[in-house]
């Protein structure tokens, strides 16, 4: 089946999918572009920090994309069979990725047809037309004083969101003090009846990450071994004490905004000019996933810079659970030549990309030589909360060590033995054996989560 | 100081789990830093928070016990490319345990070993010997406080034979392999050994050390092997009884070979002596199933002795197929008890058995020394539908040898190539043996036929891509280590 724009019609739900597609058929939107064989596919960067991965069959016009979309098939397949219909010679031909390649496996391990072809509802046979996504909205015209009233009520918003938010954190240091009055040992015992209220209370005062804080802090409490609890506690309480009193102190402060009520969108930060940036060849060392209360799935992608500067980097996206098991962006091992661009922050960690950029050097020139880890591993983590001691999660590169254990609980052991940290979860069988030259791991300041590193049988990741 | 601080913590601690107020407990210092600011208790958390932070770490309840250190093989670990393909095998593909046991003998046979953070076996009783020290390590690692650990080590470190003083050091994987070597070497050293190490063990060990008698059985060994006939166990009697058959040691009682006998006639064919065993049609369940028992039970030598035939040879050459479960039951007894000249008469009549379970064709193949084996598996090829499974079954250890010349004129092999040609249409059923197929194909092929096997299966439709085409190309990646034995050596 050739791919034509009529096709291309035929497959879009509605009109606005394809004026939506049209605006993303610029060049700059899509740092890749390739093909083999009857497959095309291409990374387009949209709101997340992560870029969306959309991949389309030729043959049967099957396609994927990792965004979040609930329209099938989203605005980024259609751009890209779009650009692919129309030039065919801007996509390169290139070896088939590995998140292509299990695109396809995945296809055929379900639906064990190739031929299938994508039914197209009648209701979407509706006018739609390529050509009327193509026409220009006309531009509206500013009035300065419709301009002048939207951003006074703007700032009043913004007042009255601050305003709300401070109740909000009044309450929460009120809350957190009766949970010392009653006895932690009972917030302990009954963590979610107790945080559910107040963290209702904070979504209220438009405190939303502080909110999904208190919400996540059962089940994050419940993860920690019994006997470590009470000062994961006290250091999750003393954190939240510190946070709510340096934005009281400072409510226009971008990073402690950010961790009380809500973070800026990507377009924002790639459009700060003060914002930090950095091009350097990054590796994926790790992702984390996981489901919150809220209904939300949180995807962490850790990155370790190759070259000078800020050695990590944090990708963080979020999106709805509903929207069933989403494709992870890179794989573990992967390098990638990019400029990120930094959140602010005392200690700049969460990124988004700004631009990537094709990487002339095989991926194993960078991958095989990891920087040499500090003897001290901890001290990066002292010198973070010097800086921003609200920090928690802080990524670190461990020295040569082993993994040992001591009862059910695994350890991160130093090879000189004069340093052992806890892990968070039981690693895989083969982990244990190796003798891990370097590793890269995220401390919380109670346990290791650990990510990936080098051993003597090469590369390894927690997550094989 | 760090103990007073750590003693403070603790009496903070202590408050704050039961309630109240923790202020006058906290260091003087603390107190005067929070003394003007509001809710002092509060600032008191966040001063303590910090404390911990900085200053503990959580230590071991109980002594650290490392893992010893995973060992290597014999063999180097596969290739860059060849590993993403076991990855894409294992994640995309999701191969079974028992598939995965295949690939692991192909990469044995191409020289190489499996990277253990790609995969680490569960199971290891399918996979080649070398992996017996990953087993050890695996037994060492479940159970440290057994000290099972430290004994591993101590093995790792010997590197000595074996012997009735190190015998108990042994793990039961090692050991076997340490045995296995001492007998190529020394194999009277090894029966006395066993004479009298062998009753300490469980029958399961007992069993599998056995088993090692398998390849270079001698007559020497018939003194130890007729000792175990009063072994406790069954299982362990009857391996005995069948190495002794091959010997030429009969062991059966008179009255069950006459009444096996009387399942089949034996008939002159011409005046030169010639003979023709044919099985007798029976009548009813009951009866197949006593003369499947006692074709277990018995040897070939009993049933040439019950039908008055003077040789096992005799039997194997004049043996008419004529009932595939007779024939089958033949040839399973070939294998298990017949003389290495009768299992190579056998196997090289393989063409004339059709309808014999791969089992038993697997059986009796692993009786053939691997010459014998590369000489015969063509003729297996020629006779296999289009999932190979006979073939792979056959192989043995010997995988990735089979070349295109081979596979081109194979009924299989074109049946398999139409059946690709009409994927799209073709049923359920179809599209399960391609996969099947091509997936056999990868394991069996020579390298170089691999290559050409995907561009055949490309140009007859499958995209380059396709999953189906995932063994066949690690096929591809897997050029032969030379500088290392054998697979089939191993």
């Amino acid at each position: 089946m050739s791919l034509s724009t009529s096709k291309i019609t035929e497959l879009a739900p509605d009109q606005e999918s394809l004026n939506a597609a049209n605006k993303l058929m610029k060049p700059n939107k899509w740092p890749c572009l390739a093909q083999h064989e009857h497959l095309v596919w291409g990374e387009c960067q949209g709101s997340g920090a992560n870029p969306y991965r959309t991949v389309f069959d030729q043959v049967n016009l099957g396609y994927k994309c990792t965004c979040p979309s609930r329209k099938f098939p989203c605005k980024h397949v259609l751009a890209l069979m779009w650009m692919f219909a129309e030039a065919p010679s801007n996509f390169a031909p290139a070896d088939v990725p590995t998140w292509v390649s299990d695109w396809v496996g995945r296809r055929r391990n379900t639906d064990g047809s190739n031929s299938k072809k994508p039914e197209v509802p009648a209701s979407n046979k509706q006018a739609k037309s390529l050509i009327a996504a193509q026409l220009a909205e006309p531009e509206k015209a500013i009035d300065p004083e419709i301009e002048a009233r939207r951003k006074a009520a703007s700032q009043k918003r913004s007042q009255a969101t601050q305003q709300s938010i401070a109740t909000g954190l009044e309450e929460l240091q009120q809350w957190l003090a009766d949970q010392l009055r009653s006895g932690l040992s009972t917030l302990v015992s009954d963590p979610t009846s107790r945080c559910r209220t107040i963290a209702a209370r904070l979504v209220d005062a438009k405190a939303q990450a502080m909110a999904s804080r208190l919400d996540e802090l059962p089940s994050r409490i419940l993860l920690v071994p019994s006997e470590w609890r009470i000062d994961w506690l006290i250091q999750e309480l003393g954190r939240i004490v510190l946070i709510c009193r340096a934005w009281m102190a400072d409510p226009d402060d971008a990073e402690l905004t950010r961790l009380v009520g809500s973070s800026e969108t990507r377009d924002s930060i790639i459009a700060l000019n003060d914002a930090p940036r950095l091009c350097s060849v990054w590796e994926v060392i790790g992702e984390q996933v996981s489901t919150r209360r809220d209904g939300l799935v949180s995807q962490s992608t850790w990155l370790m810079n190759h070259g000078d500067g800020q050695r990590f980097a944090l990708l963080l996206d979020y999106f709805p659970a509903s929207l069933g098991k989403r494709s992870s962006s890179f794989s573990v091992g992967e390098t990638i030549l990019a400029e990120l661009v930094f959140y602010p922050a005392r200690h700049p960690l969460r990124a988004v990309i700004a631009e990537r950029k094709q990487v002339d050097a095989p991926n194993a020139t960078f991958s095989d030589c990891w920087p040499i880890p500090s003897s001290d591993p901890l001290s990066v983590y002292r010198d973070v909360l010097k800086l921003s001691p609200w920090s928690s999660d802080v990524p670190l590169l461990l020295p040569r060590g082993r993994l040992a254990q001591s009862g059910a609980q695994t350890w991160w052991q130093s090879e000189d033995e004069s340093l052992c940290l806890p892990i968070m979860d039981k690693p895989q069988k083969s982990i244990l054996g190796l003798e891990l030259h370097t590793a890269a791991a995220v401390w919380d300041g109670m346990a290791l989560k650990l990510l990936s590193g080098r051993s003597q049988w090469g590369p390894w990741s927690y997550d094989n | 100081m760090t103990t007073d601080l750590l003693k403070s913590l603790d009496d903070l601690k202590g408050i704050w789990l039961m309630g109240g107020s923790a202020i006058d407990r906290a260091p003087k210092l603390w107190q005067d830093a929070v003394r003007d600011l509001e809710q002092q208790e509060l600032a008191l958390v966040a001063l303590a928070g910090q404390a911990i932070s900085f200053a503990l770490q959580p230590m071991p309840t109980r002594q650290l016990v490392v893992s010893p250190i995973l060992p290597a093989l014999p063999l180097p670990a596969t290739p860059e490319p060849a590993r993403q393909m076991i990855r894409f095998l294992l994640k995309v593909v999701k191969l079974t345990e028992a598939q995965m046991a295949d690939v692991i003998r192909l990469l044995t046979a191409r020289g190489y070993a499996v990277n253990p953070i790609d995969y680490m076996p569960r199971n290891y009783s399918q996979l080649p010997d070398l992996y017996s020290v990953w087993e050890a390590w695996d037994r060492a690692e479940k159970a440290p406080a057994a000290g099972t650990a430290s004994a591993f080590q101590n093995v790792s470190a010997l590197q000595n034979e074996i012997d009735a003083e190190n015998w108990d050091q042994w793990l039961p994987a090692e050991r076997r392999m340490a045995l296995a070597e001492l007998r190529r070497q020394r194999p009277r050293e090894v029966r006395e050994l066993l004479a009298d190490k062998l009753p300490t063990l469980p029958a399961e060990e007992r069993f599998r050390i056995l088993e090692l008698f398998n390849d270079n059985l001698c007559p020497e060994d018939q003194a130890f092997l007729e000792g175990l006939m009063q072994d406790r166990s069954s299982k362990v009697k009857q391996l005995a009884q069948s190495y002794l058959a091959r010997l030429g040691v009969s062991t059966c009682l008179d009255e069950d070979s006459i009444e096996f006998a009387q399942f089949f006639t034996a008939t002159n064919v011409d005046l030169n002596g010639i003979l023709k065993i044919t099985a007798n049609p029976l009548k009813t369940p009951a009866q197949k199933k006593r003369r499947a028992v006692l074709a277990s039970k018995l040897s070939l030598q009993c049933l040439a002795t019950g039908l008055k035939i003077a040789s096992e040879e005799q039997l194997v050459h004049g043996w008419d197929h004529v009932d595939p479960q007779a024939s089958d039951e033949f040839v399973r007894m070939v294998a298990a008890t017949g003389s290495e000249k009768s299992v190579a008469s056998l196997a090289r009549r393989i063409e004339s058995l059709d309808g014999i379970s791969a089992e038993a064709l697997q059986l009796l193949f692993q009786r053939l020394s691997p010459q014998v084996r590369r000489e015969l598996l063509p003729r297996v090829l020629s006779n296999d539908d289009a999932t190979f499974a006979a073939t792979l079954m056959c192989c043995g250890n010997m995988l990735g040898e089979i070349a295109m010349e081979q596979l081109v004129p194979t009924l299989a092999f074109n049946e398999l190539l139409k059946i690709c040609r009409e994927e799209a249409s073709a049923n359920v059923l179809k599209k399960d043996k391609l996969r099947q197929g091509l997936y056999t194909l990868g394991l069996i092929a020579k390298q170089s036929a691999a290559s050409e096997l995907l561009k055949m299966f490309t140009n007859a439709g499958l995209f380059a891509s396709d999953p189906l085409l995932s063994v066949l190309k690690l096929n591809t990646c897997l050029p032969h280590n030379d500088c290392l034995p054998r697979g089939d050596d191993l």
